[in-house]
Parts: C-alpha cells; sequence; structure tokens
C-alpha cells in the first residue's frame, strides 16, 4: 500500500482521539499526579532491581527476614544458632595454635638474631597439613626445593628495599617487572604492542582491569556499566564490582560447566562494559569457549577479558606438552585483556601475578594520575602506591631459573596426574565427576551421600580439599607437589575409604561440620546474615582468645 | 466525615483551577498533560542521574570533544612533537642507568644457572646506584640496610615462608598470628583499647583505599548514596586514588596559608548529610605538618563522622619522640572522634618494602571493609583486604621486624631522625632566599622561595647527585629524612650543597630551567590537565618499555 500522508494523519488523529476520549473520565490533577507517580515508582523499582541480579522472590525472601529480625525473639533464636558456629569457627582457626601466647606490644628490648630466627621455625611448625607431601589443594603449587630457596634467598639481600614506585632509584626492580610483563605477554602470544603491569595477586589483577573497563565505559558516557560474567568466574569479579560500582550479570552455565553463549549473547546491552570467560575456571578447571566469546565481544565491539589466573602458566604450556586446547589468548581477535598468577603455575612466591592488554588504548584506563596534587605529579600504573620490589625480583629469578622447558615438563605431570585422577574417581561408587577437567583441577560431587562429609572425613586424613556450592561439590587441585603417582594412589584410597564411611553415616554424613556449614548457610534467604557469619571468621583471624600477656 | 470529602473536593476544584487555564483544556487535550507531565519528571530524574554520575561519565562529552579538537591534524602534529619530546626526555631518565642495552622478551627455552643469575642479579642491581645509603635520596628507602643481623634475619624468614599465604589460616596458621599480632602492636602504638582492630596491607596506599572503602560502604549503610569525603588538599594522593576507584566526591580543603596544616572552619563548613568521613593526616606528605587534629576530633564527634587519621608516614615514629620536647599534640585513638588510622611499617617501622597497617576503632567499621561473597560456586568466600591471595612473607618480614628493633630501638632512631630534620629545617631557614612552608620539624622539611626558581634549585641540587621531590600548587620542594640522612656529614654536605645552589641561581637568574624543572614549571601553566595526564601515561609506559636494542634469545 502506498504512504497516503492524509490517511496517516487521519489515523493519528483519530488515535489521538482516541486517548482523549478514554482520558476525558479524569480531572487534570489525577492526570498529572497518576503520571507523575507512576513514572517515579518505575524509576525507582527499575533501581531497586538492578541493585542485584539475584531472583526478586529471594530477594524478597531477604527483606522479610531482615525485617522479623528486628523482632527480638527471632533475633535471639538466630543468635543462639550461631552461638554454636561461631565457637567452631573460632576454634577451627585457633586449634593449630597450642600455646596461645600472643605478643600485644612491641617488645621493649631488641631480640637476638638467633630468638627470632628460632620464632620463625616456632610459627612455620604451627601447620600441620603435609603441603609438600601432595595433601593439600592448591595452594603452594611449588615443591619448594632447598635449591630453588637458596637461590630466592640471595635474591633477595638485593632487593629487600626495592620499590618501583620510584623506577629513578630502582631501575634494577623496574625492568625486571617491564620483563616479567614481557615474557608473560609472549607466552599468549600478544602483538608487539601489547602491555601490562606486575600486580600483588589473581584478584587484584581482576579488579585491575575491571577499573581499566569501568573507565572505558564512563569515558564512552556510560553511567551505570554492566559487566557479564559467567557464574563459574572467580569471586574476584564480584568483588571488583561490588567496589567499583559496576552491576553484574551472572550468566549461567551447562551441563559441562561452560558458560552459556547464548544467554550472554542476550545479556549484552549498551551498558555492557566488558564480558568475561574463564580458562580454566576456579570451581571445576573447565575452559569456557573463549573463541566464541571472542566473537561476542568483536560483534558487539565489547571487551573480553579472560581469566587464567589459576591457569595462566599451564594452559601456555599445554600443546607441547602433548594436550592441545583450542584457542584461549591473543591470537583470538576479540580477547582484549588477560590475567595470570605467576605466584601459582607460575612457581613463584606469594605475592605476584600479571595483567595483560591487548594495546595501551585498554592498559592506560588502568593508570592512575593526579596532576594537580600538592605533592607533584602523581601516577601509579596499579591499585598500590609503594609495591614491594622483592616480590617482583623473587618472580623474576623464578621465571628465569626455570625456563621453558621445565615449565613444559612439569605441565605435562600435573595435567596427566589430574587426568589420571578423575578417572580414577569416576570409579569409586557414588562419585561423579563435576564439569569437565581439562587441566589440573578435578571437581566431584555425589547424589548419594554429603559430599562435605568426604571432605571432612578426608580432612582427618590429612587431605585439604576446597569445597564449592551449587551443587554441593569438592575439588582437588592438582599442583606439581601432587603430580607423583603414590599420591594419586593414596589419595584414591583415603577417598574411597571416606566415601564407604559416610555412605555408612546416618543422614548420609549431612550432620558433618562443613555439611552444616553450607547447609544452614544455603537455607538462610537473608544473604547478610551469612556475610556476618563470614565476618565471624575473618574476626577469629585476628582473634586472640585467652589473654595471656607477654 | 463529609465535612472531610468536601473540604478535599473543594481543595481539588481550587487546584484545578490553574490546571483549567491551561489553553490546551479548551480542547480537552489530556494526552497533552500527561505527556507534559511524563517528560518533566523523566528529565527531571535523568538530569538527577547525570548529576550523580561518576566524575569520568560527566566528563564524557568534554572527552569527546576534546579528542575531537586533538584529531584536528595542525593540533594532532603539535601534540605530538611535544608528547615525542618528552617522551624522549622521560625515556633516557629511565633508561640512561642501563648499559647492558638488552632485555629478556619471552622465556629462556632452558632455565639459567644458579651462577649466571646470581650474576645477572648483580648486573641488575648494579643500576642502582646505592645513593640512598648515602642519603641522597628523599624518602624511599628508610633503613639503613646496616645491620648485617637484621638481613640474616630476614634472608632465613624468606626461606621459610615466602609461599605462605593468610588467605588459608588453616594452612598457615603462623602467618595469620603474625598479621593479628602485627596489628594489635600497632593499635597499641597507636594507643587503641582492646576494641581496636584492622588489617595488614601492601602499602600505605592500600591501607587509605581500605579506610576509604570501609567508610564508603558505611555511608552506603546509612543511606548515604553518593558518599563526600572532606579531604585536606595536602592529604595523600592515595585519597585521590580511592576517590576514582570506590566513586566517592572529594570535597577538597585548602590548607591555611601560614600554618600549611587545613583549616579547621572550613571542614566543619564542609559537613553535610552526604559526608561519609574527614580525613586528617599525621603528618601529610607536602609539608610535613601535623593537621589540627584534635579540633577536627572534636568537630567529628560533635557531627558523628568517621575521622581517618593517615599515619602513613608518622605511625611508627610519632609514637618514639618525646612529644612536649618536639610540640606534637595528640594525633591518635586516644582522641575519641578518631575511628580509623593507616600506619606504614615499611616507613618508619624499617621493615622491607610491603607491609602496611589500617586499623579501626571498633569491628562496626571494620567489618564494612571486608569483603563477603556467599553464592560463589567456588564455596563461601570472604577476603579482609582488597586482595584474596596474600604474600605471607610480606607479613612475617613486618612482624620479624618489630621484634628484632623493639621499642628501644626504635625510639633511638626516631629521635635521630628528629633531629637531623630540625638541624636541616635550621640551616635551610638561614638561607635568605629560602621560605619554609609549615614548622618542618617532623621528619620532612619543606620550602619554597619567593626570590628564586625552587624547581631549578630542585634540578641543579640534582646535578649534584641529591635526589628531593618537587611540589606543585604552590611550587615547593621537600626532602623526607630518612636514617640514612642521620649519618655523620650528610645533612652539613647538603646543606652546603644547597647554599652553593641557591649562589649560583642568584649569580646566573636568566638561565631557564632543564629537564624535570623545566617540565614542572610548565605543567603547572598548562590549562587542559587532561593533557598532563597523557604525559604522567607516557612516563608509565616508559616505566614498561625495552631498549630497542638486541634481544636476548
Amino acid at each position: 500500500m502506498p504512504f497516503d500522508k492524509a490517511t496517516a494523519i487521519a489515523h493519528t488523529q483519530f488515535f489521538i482521539d482516541e486517548i482523549n476520549d478514554r482520558l476525558s473520565r479524569f480531572s487534570p490533577i489525577v492526570l498529572v499526579g497518576g503520571t507523575a507517580v507512576s513514572i517515579y515508582a518505575y524509576f525507582r523499582i527499575r533501581t531497586i532491581l538492578r541493585r542485584s541480579d539475584r531472583p526478586v522472590h529471594q530477594r524478597l525472601m531477604g527483606y522479610f527476614v531482615s525485617l522479623a529480625r528486628y523482632l527480638p525473639s527471632v533475633e535471639n533464636k538466630i543468635q543462639k544458632q550461631f552461638e554454636g558456629i561461631r565457637g567452631e569457627i573460632v576454634e577451627s582457626i585457633h586449634k593449630y595454635d597450642q600455646d596461645r601466647i600472643f605478643i600485644r606490644e612491641l617488645l621493649n628490648t631488641q631480640l637476638s638474631p638467633e630468638d627470632v630466627i628460632q620464632k620463625a621455625s616456632e610459627y612455620e611448625s604451627m601447620g600441620t597439613f603435609d603441603v609438600n607431601g601432595g595433601r593439600v589443594s592448591g595452594t603452594v603449587y611449588t615443591d619448594r626445593d632447598q635449591k630453588h630457596i637458596d637461590f630466592l634467598s640471595e635474591i633477595f639481600k638485593k632487593y629487600a628495599y626495592s620499590n618501583p614506585l620510584h623506577p629513578d632509584v630502582f631501575p634494577g626492580v623496574r625492568k625486571m617487572e617491564a620483563e616479567v610483563v614481557r615474557m608473560a605477554a609472549n607466552l599468549f602470544h600478544g602483538p608487539p604492542e601489547a602491555c601490562g603491569t606486575v600486580s600483588s595477586g589473581g584478584t587484584e589483577s581482576i579488579m585491575l582491569a575491571c577499573f581499566a573497563y569501568r573507565n572505558r565505559a564512563y569515558a564512552k558516557g556510560i553511567t551505570e556499566p554492566v559487566m557479564i560474567i559467567p557464574v563459574t568466574a572467580h569471586a574476584a569479579f564480584d568483588k571488583a564490582a561490588f567496589m567499583m560500582n559496576i552491576r553484574v550479570k551472572h550468566i549461567p552455565v551447562d551441563c559441562n560447566n561452560r558458560v552459556n553463549l547464548k544467554a550472554m549473547r542476550s545479556a549484552i546491552s549498551s551498558d555492557t562494559c566488558m564480558i568475561v570467560g574463564s580458562a580454566p575456571n576456579f570451581p571445576t578447571g573447565t575452559i569456557d569457549d573463549i573463541a566464541q566469546i571472542s566473537n561476542l565481544g568483536l560483534r558487539y565491539k565489547v571487551p573480553v577479558h579472560v581469566d587464567a589466573c589459576l591457569g595462566g602458566f599451564l594452559i601456555p604450556f599445554m600443546e607441547e606438552a602433548g594436550f592441545p586446547l583450542s584457542l584461549f589468548d591473543f591470537r583470538l581477535p576479540g580477547v582484549t585483556s588477560i590475567s595470570c598468577d605467576t605466584h601459582k603455575y607460575g612457581y613463584a612466591p606469594k605475592g605476584t601475578s600479571v595483567i595483560l592488554y591487548r594495546s595501551p588504548e585498554y592498559l592506560h584506563d588502568q593508570y592512575f594520575a593526579v596532576t594537580d596534587w600538592t605533592g607533584g605529579i602523581y601516577a601509579t600504573p596499579t591499585l598500590a602506591g609503594s609495591r614491594s620490589g622483592l616480590a617482583i625480583a623473587l618472580t623474576w629469578g623464578t621465571m628465569m631459573y626455570f625456563g621453558r622447558n621445565v615449565y613444559v615438563s612439569r605441565t605435562r605431570a600435573i595435567v596427566d596426574s589430574a587426568r589420571e585422577l578423575a578417572k580414577q574417581i569416576a570409579t569409586i561408587p557414588g562419585l561423579e565427576i563435576y564439569g569437565t577437567p581439562e587441566v589440573s583441577v578435578v571437581a566431584f560431587r555425589s547424589k548419594e551421600f554429603n559430599i562435605y562429609a568426604v571432605a571432612d572425613k578426608m580432612n582427618h586424613l590429612g587431605w585439604n580439599l576446597n569445597t564449592l556450592q551449587h551443587p554441593d561439590s569438592i575439588h582437588f587441585c592438582m599442583t606439581f607437589n601432587q603430580a607423583r603417582g603414590e599420591v594419586i594412589t593414596a589419595f584414591i584410597a583415603d577417598l574411597r575409604k571416606a566415601c564407604e564411611e559416610v555412605n555408612e553415616m546416618p543422614n548420609k554424613g549431612g550432620a558433618s561440620k562443613t555439611a552444616a556449614i553450607y547447609g544452614t548457610a544455603a537455607l538462610i534467604p537473608d544473604r547478610s546474615l551469612v556475610s556476618s557469619m563470614t565476618h565471624v571468621f575473618l574476626d577469629a583471624c585476628y582473634s586472640m582468645p585467652e589473654k595471656l600477656n607477654h | 466525615m463529609n465535612d472531610f470529602q468536601q473540604v478535599l473536593n473543594d481543595t481539588v476544584e481550587v487546584m484545578q483551577h490553574p490546571l483549567e487555564s491551561f489553553g490546551a483544556l479548551e480542547y480537552s487535550e489530556k494526552l497533552l498533560i500527561v505527556s507534559i507531565t511524563f517528560l518533566l519528571i523523566a528529565f527531571y530524574i535523568c538530569f538527577d542521574d547525570l548529576l550523580k554520575a561518576p566524575t569520568r561519565a560527566k566528563n564524557a562529552t568534554k572527552y569527546y570533544i576534546f579528542e575531537g579538537i586533538k584529531a584536528i591534524p595542525i593540533v594532532r602534529r603539535k601534540l605530538d612533537a611535544e608528547i615525542t619530546k618528552v617522551e624522549k626526555d622521560l625515556y633516557t631518565s629511565i633508561h640512561y642507568c642501563d648499559d647492558t642495552n638488552t632485555s629478556y622478551r619471552t622465556l629462556p627455552e632452558e632455565g639459567l644457572s644458579k651462577d649466571k643469575l646470581f650474576e645477572l642479579a648483580n648486573v641488575y642491581d648494579k643500576m642502582e646506584t646505592p645513593a640512598y645509603l648515602e642519603g641522597k635520596v628523599s624518602g624511599a628507602v628508610f633503613s639503613d640496610e646496616s645491620n648485617e643481623d637484621e638481613i640474616a634475619i630476614y634472608k632465613e624468614y624468606t626461606a621459610k615462608f615466602a609461599w605462605s599465604n593468610p588467605l588459608w589460616p588453616k594452612l598457615f596458621p603462623g602467618v595469620r598470628k603474625m598479621e593479628a599480632e602485627v596489628v594489635r602492636m600497632t593499635c597499641d602504638l597507636l594507643n587503641g583499647d582492646e576494641n581496636t582492630c584492622g588489617t595488614m596491607s601492601t602499602g600505605g596506599s592500600m591501607s587509605i583505599l581500605l579506610a576509604c572503602l570501609a567508610h564508603r560502604n558505611r555511608a552506603y549503610s546509612k543511606g548515604i548514596k553518593n558518599p563526600e569525603m572532606i579531604l585536606p588538599s595536602s592529604a595523600h594522593a592515595a585519597f585521590f586514588k580511592a576517590a576514582e576507584v570506590f566513586n566517592i566526591t572529594i570535597i577538597e580543603i585548602p590548607v591555611d596559608k601560614d600554618t600549611y596544616t587545613v583549616s579547621v572552619s572550613k571542614v566543619k563548613n564542609a559537613i553535610n548529610s552526604k559526608t561519609a568521613f574527614i580525613v586528617a593526616s599525621a603528618p601529610n606528605f607536602p609539608f610535613g605538618t601535623m593537621d589540627d587534629i584534635e579540633s577536627i576530633s572534636k568537630i567529628a564527634l560533635k557531627y558523628d563522622i568517621p575521622l581517618h587519621v593517615d599515619a602513613c608516614l608518622g605511625g611508627f615514629l610519632l609514637p618514639f619522640i618525646n612529644k612536649e620536647k618536639y610540640g606534637i599534640a595528640k594525633y591518635d585513638f586516644s582522641l575519641p572522634g578518631v575511628t580509623s588510622m593507616s600506619a606504614d611499617t615499611h616507613k618508619y617501622g624499617l621493615t622491607p618494602k610491603g607491609s602496611s597497617v589500617v586499623c579501626y576503632r571498633s569491628k562496626e567499621y571494620l567489618h564494612h571493609q571486608f569483603f563477603v561473597q556467599p553464592d560463589w560456586q567456588g564455596g563461601i568466600y570472604a577476603s579482609a583486604t582488597l586482595e584474596g591471595s596474600r604474600a605471607g612473607i610480606n607479613i612475617a618480614l613486618c612482624w620479624a621486624g618489630l621484634l628484632f628493633h623493639g621499642r628501644n630501638d626504635y625510639e633511638e632512631k626516631a629521635n635521630n631522625i628528629m633531629d637531623a630534620t630540625i638541624k636541616i629545617r635550621d640551616g635551610l631557614a638561614k638561607i635568605p632566599e629560602i621560605r619554609m612552608q609549615g614548622k618542618s620539624n617532623i621528619c620532612i622539611v619543606s620550602f619554597t622561595s619567593d626570590k628564586i626558581d625552587i624547581h631549578r634549585f630542585h634540578g641543579m641540587l640534582g646535578e649534584r647527585g641529591w635526589q628531593l621531590s618537587n611540589l606543585q600548587f604552590p611550587s615547593g620542594v621537600h626532602i623526607m629524612v630518612t636514617l640514612n640522612h642521620t649519618k655523620p656529614g650528610v645533612v652539613d654536605s647538603l646543606l652546603e650543597d644547597c647554599r652553593e645552589v641557591v649562589k649560583l641561581i642568584r649569580e646566573t637568574p636568566n638561565e631557564k630551567p632543564e629537564g624535570a624543572a623545566a617540565l614542572y614549571g610548565m605543567v603547572q601553566k598548562i590549562p587542559d590537565r587532561s593533557i598532563i595526564k597523557t604525559f604522567a601515561h607516557t612516563y608509565l609506559d616508559t616505566c614498561y618499555s625495552m631498549p630497542q636494542g638486541k634481544k636476548l634469545n
């Protein structure tokens, strides 16, 4: 039908008349008031809805519970429930400290060097888990052999007081940092202009990337940036979001624990400041489909961050080690940044990680500069001001000490044993592998008995595993300390025993300690209550029960 | 009841009269009324949102305009030329000490041998001129690194705690206990009672960020949507960083022109319902002056607003000196209005780099610093500071340092530092061209000149090996006194050089300053501050750049 101006006007006129006709029943004051109230209500509800991406009914539930807590009877009951857990949490922290003597004030006189060193051994021996024996999931990723340690303490002497905040005073450390970044960028096939910085750990690297992308979104005029992350992404993203006022959209995962790409695509909007994929994720060691995420990023012109904090020093060597993976790094044109931890499979001492960007354009949004500060022009690349040059020097030394070939051979050993472990766990009755253990983490769960009870049992047997939730499961993160046949044999034997015992337990282990904590936490709709439960844990870390003065 | 309805109807009718005088109503254009109301309110809400938006987002338009202007070829060329020049200057200033002209770009195929690595460590170490140990550098390294025993202890601790991580308190109970003890000792030094608490962090900036985060979150929980912090202009740059990272609005209070401390009455006037917290420094970085914390504490108490005292510099110095002798007023938790403090162990606590403490009056504040994600798939996640994994070694080294030195040793050293500071100040005050900024009696001597170009003075002292810090707005120079300046002869030779340089400048008043001095002089005059930001970015980029020499492997 050809466009007829007159008809169109007539139609519009008819439409307007129709509305006016219907509205004529109302008096003008009602119209003004009604419009004002409804539009205000719309914006208000939108703000509330945007505050979190938890389902509305859950949030309402939580709100009602938090209201109910104003009733003394309810609050007392909750506190009473808490009391038991609180005691248990405090005890779980302090049980390793036999004498419970604390230093509360600076000593008046100097201790002799022998005494101070003696104390180091005392404090060090408080830990009871056999880390070097491969009993601990993750945490320490190398075997800390004496040669490595000797060599590091030699490097230490030269760099203890160094600080990259003053590149003019400490040019050596500055250069080391630049080299660590360059070596990491080359591992991930970064283009020549790829750049980045060294940070104090994976969480800081992730926060820095979020900071850069948030600032980038602000610069483009987005006032409320949104980041799109898989539910399996590290908690550091939620932390960054909370600190920097970024909204988060959590994208569910498929049955193989990879992010659901369809859901991810439909979550992208004009407010999106970044999309995240993990390679691999922490809970189950599964690598998201980074190639597809990169395509999404390219198509919608949104930066893509690949979180390789955990596996950053495994996956680049896996192809050479005989475990080819699909692409995950800067070879994918959509990937704009990668975080990888040198203090995990880079085998360096704790305290360093690297954040890499495809080009300086992104890095510049991470830089912070106050140009008008009274104390001079102040510019820092990361969140910290003064930084420990020692951490950088130790990391640099470690990377040079091992060299590519050792990284490759260690990667082969670790991935090999992780796959072997997964195979063996699948043979234990009642257990099933959860997710896709592609790299070094093997997660498993049970539909027959309580898996947290198994974790507790294993803990008694000297194994420290990580507990996961949604769904209930646990994982074992293989490090170089576990990459030996006898560790796997011992682990499987103990795990088999623990599973059998839990299966016999009343309630299938539901009353076990960890099970109780996670069970209670899952039941509480008011999440702030769970938060205050964890505050007890953090407080306990700094508390000094039993007042004995030194 | 009917009366009430009557009144209501009357009111509505009265209110309708002005509305009916709307010409539109003659045609009973009700749609018009609805649309106008809709537009007005929507406009108001959007405008309000925009006003409350973070500064960067607000400036987006400005940014685009600026980018547009920069894209104009003439401007572009001019700017590029300028940047290239600055780039070259910065490049030489960063890389001059590296004569190897090589750098590692890829992981070596085969690991290097121990001997080769020691050799390399030496090469990198040699790039550092040990000028700071001769007392030539302001701040930066606070220990004199002279005690062999201390170094031996640290070495032992490095071997034992290199891989420890307080994120796992059950696996590393020793480091956990050490952290708790460092926090307790610090609280004790700052006159905190049993309820004071806190955490360690990796440095002063981190401690400040944490305190700002806690106070911001507390403000959020009280329903303040756009929290503000009241900040003396002399406060550390980390507060500006915190403001940007955490979206806090800064209300900047200038310092008093005579005392160089923050104006208390202006602080008071700045308080409003959005104020999240007030900041004071003990002492501040640029001038080394102590704000009048006693008065600010009273104000904070009166209006029930948290007060953060930044004692990153003074935290491990002021507790050890005779307050009456040096005329130091109260600054710590003994003042009831002080709710949080930051103190750096790696400055005057003399421990290796990487540790600082943030303290709160009670757990109520500390809990707002904690982050908890109860619903994470990887388990209930809780962390006390900005980091997740943390280097236990920083904690262990700090702990060992505090125990090794002990109170008496700190007292002796603190008094030496105070004496050296006062000696430098008195010496400089005798030079007629130099004007002190503030009292300069605590670890920092800050000065300027009305007669000579102070940045040129800074540059010429630099040629003689003295690395002092440039200040701006107002232009000035300061020296932060460390143990290295207390060595015999250092103060005298500094004063000698200062006198000579002033004399030289007086003799050649028309010579143009060079290098950093020129840069500082220039940048203070540029109106568009975003260009300076570009320079700052260039500087940081240069730090990560590599000379285009031959590649290793």
